[in-house]
């Protein structure tokens, strides 16, 4: 009986063991008999995902199995969410368009910003540009006028 | 753009799916500075990016927020959409990412119990006078516990196990590592796990599917 005991108890803790990877093994597919996987090759169970005696345990204990099978079923039903769209509250779509519709007002508006802006300090420019240059014409005209006058 | 609706509960399935051929040409319209070809881009996606705000937030008007704000982030980034992946999945990063800072503003302005052993609410379909209705399916129980799922675990579970997001995309919009995405999935499908294992009428549905069993490992 002790040994009985013994082995319910080793296989129990195997259990409780491959229980911790269960969770990721299960989203992996499992390998067929040509050693590749079903669908995405991959996408397969790796030396990485579990300790080969997790492997091992899994191949024989039925329980590890039918847990794994939840986990599937899990996933599986998962992904078929994706398929499924929650109805939005009446109005957020128009929303949205006009939450963008605002947003780009608001771009417009700071372009033509930006072009006024542009467009004042290039006038700026220019008329200080001007102003120098006239500046210096008459200053010189002033000197060559002065020096004649010396001459 | 097919159309079918079907059954029940503010869900429906298959509603609106949009041509990936179709969205990439508004995408590319709408990049070109057409508005019109950006609405029509916002009305085609809009279902699939709010169902996944909600799926992530758990409650409509925060999933109305993080859509708009999702739909005004890519507008204003499209023009640095480079088209190598499916604009729906550029969207859905985004959306994740929203929904990530919508949590985090908010915790940071409430105190709200976010740790993984957050009190559970009862999904048991027997204490849920919607989930004794006839006809409620698995799906639908999937979908009641993952809303009860703590945000953390819920957000990995969401991106990676419905709408297949890699792990180092979830990793970037949550900023969190590669390796805690990967710890946080497995902590998220056990929960949900024992929270299924709760739910009578999912415990005693059984597998459905001859294919869940496994019957080989590793060619042992």
């Amino acid at each position: 009986m002790s040994g009985l005991a013994e082995i319910v108890r080793l296989r129990t803790a195997d259990c409780r063991h491959a229980a911790e990877y269960l969770p990721i093994l299960a989203g992996r597919e499992r390998p067929t008999d040509e050693g590749s996987v079903d669908g995405d090759p991959g996408v397969g169970w790796s030396d990485q995902d579990a300790p080969e005696h997790v492997f091992r345990h899994v191949a024989r204990c039925v329980r590890c199995q039918a847990e794994m099978a939840a986990y599937r079923r899990i996933l599986r039903h998962l992904r078929a969410l994706r398929q499924d769209e929650v109805r939005s509250p009446p109005g957020a779509l128009a929303a949205v368009l006009a939450a963008l519709e605002a947003a780009a007002l608001e771009d417009h508006a700071s372009g033509s910003h930006r072009v006024l802006r542009v467009a004042a300090v290039g006038g700026i420019t220019v008329a200080t540009a001007a102003a120098t240059t006239a500046g210096v014409l008459v200053w010189m005209s002033r000197r060559r006028m002065g020096l004649a006058q010396t001459g | 753009m097919a159309l079918a609706v079907g059954p029940a509960r503010g869900r429906r399935r298959f509603a609106m799916v949009a041509d990936p051929t179709e969205i990439r040409s508004l995408v590319d319209a709408a990049r070109g500075g057409n508005r019109d070809a950006l609405d029509e881009l916002v009305r085609v996606t809009y279902h699939g990016t709010y169902t996944l705000a909600y799926r992530l937030t758990g409650n409509e008007d925060d999933a109305r927020d993080v859509a708009q704000e999702a739909y005004l982030r890519a507008y204003r980034s499209l023009r640095r959409f480079r088209g190598d992946a499916q604009f729906t999945t550029w969207l859905y990063r985004i959306t994740a990412n929203s929904a990530a800072n919508l949590v985090a503003k908010r915790s940071r302005t409430r105190t709200e119990m976010l740790a993984d052993d957050a009190p559970v609410v009862d999904v048991r379909a027997e204490h849920d006078p919607e989930g004794c209705m006839a006809g409620e399916d698995d799906r639908a129980r999937i979908a009641r516990a993952l809303a009860v799922l703590p945000w953390r675990l819920r957000q990995v579970i969401v991106l990676r196990d419905i709408y297949d997001l890699p792990h180092g995309s979830i990793a970037i919009e949550l900023g969190i590592t590669e390796a805690a995405a990967k710890v946080r999935l497995h902590r998220a499908r056990r929960r949900l796990r024992e929270l299924l294992t709760s739910d009578a009428a999912f415990a005693s549905s059984g597998v459905s599917d001859p294919g869940d069993v496994m019957v080989d490992v590793r060619a042992s």
